[in-house]
């Protein structure tokens, strides 16, 4: 079984509490998430997430994610 | 002076005499990411960050030009300090040092633009209007190698570093024999594994080449091996790859790790960081290069300024791209190797200054 296709998904992930506060006045509203979706050559699906928690809590980020996925995918 | 406008642009900069090749890797162009600074009395400044393909180290160009959409929209308004623009970036992005890096150079090349100073001058002082720089050989054969090594000593260069790794690490001492055999004692000598040996390896010449005088640079994968293999080594020490912030730098030096650095303006996240490592090294005279993994003119300059500052004794040298790459981004005052030396430029900030015409319009605009 080898991957056909991958499709990258950006959905927004509002927080249901309102705002979620971590340490030097950080605020989270939403979290943008990036789903994925692995499309095999027998059209087997499988399904991955990667959601970072903002872009100051460790070294990532959303766009950042994205970015890094279209790396892997064209090189 | 604050920042009005961020424009990032991408570039693709062939390599010349194709391709090149490092730690088995062979690489035929690289994608470089360009960020003009606009401040708000008009005055211009560049910058640059270009990773050397997505595997070198932890970041990829796609990568650069994500974190910077990341972080640009923050930073409009912010005061051309390098301090306060390390910290404003700090608090809208972790990490993505190289990133950072291309901000950071543009902001001294607009300090230098609006003082009239250079770079360099901006950095606590040149001691040098020409900086040394040294030759990399890439994985070849041993009669190869020395050849080479030879025919730089004859261009100009004093210090040759070595590539090895990746093979039976019986040719590479056999490179580091027939080099040493070719110009010991005319040349300083590096040899550079990139990661690529295991502890075993990496002693193994040691010990097979204890009577070569030359330091073994990044020779393991982690900072736990190179502190396993310190004590054992007949040769001084240098870290590269895994110096990728002052912590780190701040450990090494700290706890006796290492002899020097194979340092780079981008994995430290620019020349505001660089200057504390220069600092940190001259304190406690350990040596280090000026480097970074690829770029043209505008890395290229910005790796000359931050070397003319370096106390000359305890400086290995400035590695550029230059070399590798056709052309040059400024026509006119280009940086150019001659003699295995560069001449620091001297118009103010970078004094060099690119034909943006080069690069297309800005792929991205805030």
């Amino acid at each position: 079984m080898r991957i056909a296709k991958i499709e990258v998904y950006q959905v927004d992930l509002p927080y249901s509490g309102g705002v979620y506060l971590l340490s030097g006045g950080r605020e989270y509203r939403s979290f943008d998430a990036t789903i994925v979706r692995v499309i095999a050559d027998d059209g087997t699906e499988g399904w991955g997430e990667s959601t970072p928690f903002g872009s100051t809590y460790i070294a990532s980020h959303a766009l950042g994610t994205r970015a890094g996925i279209a790396e892997t995918i064209t090189f | 002076m604050k920042i009005k406008k961020i424009h990032i642009y991408q570039y693709d900069l062939p390599v010349k005499n194709a391709p090149y090749t490092m730690a088995g890797v062979q690489i035929l162009a690289l994608d470089t990411t360009l960020v003009k600074l606009v401040a708000d009395n008009g005055l211009i400044g560049w910058g640059e960050t270009c990773p050397l393909g997505p595997t070198y180290a932890e970041a990829h160009a796609k990568g650069a030009r994500a974190a910077l959409a990341e972080m640009a929209p923050g930073l409009i308004g912010t005061d051309l300090l390098p301090l306060t623009i390390h910290r404003k970036m700090n608090s809208l992005l972790k990490g993505h040092n190289y990133a950072k890096a291309a901000i950071d150079i543009a902001t001294y090349d607009l300090l230098g633009k609006a003082t009239g100073m250079r770079v360099a001058d901006i950095l606590g002082g040149a001691v040098t209007e020409n900086v040394p720089s040294y030759y990399a050989c890439g994985i070849d054969t041993p009669d190869d190698t020395a050849r080479l090594a030879a025919e730089k000593r004859a261009q100009g260069y004093s210090r040759i570093q070595l590539k090895v790794g990746g093979r039976p690490v019986d040719i590479d001492i056999e490179v580091v024999h027939k080099v040493w055999e070719t110009v010991g004692n005319s040349m300083r000598l590096a040899i550079d594994a990139n990661r690529g040996l295991t502890t075993r390896d990496a002693l193994r010449i040691s010990r097979e080449c204890s009577d070569i005088p030359f330091i073994m640079e990044q020779p393991c994968d982690t900072v736990h091996d190179l502190r396993q293999i310190r004590p054992l080594l007949h040769h001084a020490l240098y870290m590269d790859e895994n110096s990728t912030d002052l912590a780190t730098v701040i450990d090494a030096v700290g706890t006796g790790m290492v002899d020097g650095f194979g340092m780079k303006v981008t994995r430290i996240g620019g020349l505001h960081p660089y200057s504390v490592v220069r600092n940190i090294c001259e304190a406690r005279s350990l040596h280090h290069t000026c480097d970074d993994s690829w770029g043209g003119d505008i890395m290229a300059a910005a790796c000359t300024h931050m070397g003319a500052t370096v106390q000359q004794h305890l400086f290995e040298g400035a590695w550029l791209a230059q070399p590798y790459i056709e052309g040059n981004y400024d026509p006119e005052n280009g940086i150019k190797i001659k003699e295995g030396h560069i001449a620091l430029p001297t118009g103010s900030g970078l004094g060099v200054v690119p034909d943006e015409a080069l690069f297309g319009a800005p792929m991205a605009s805030f």
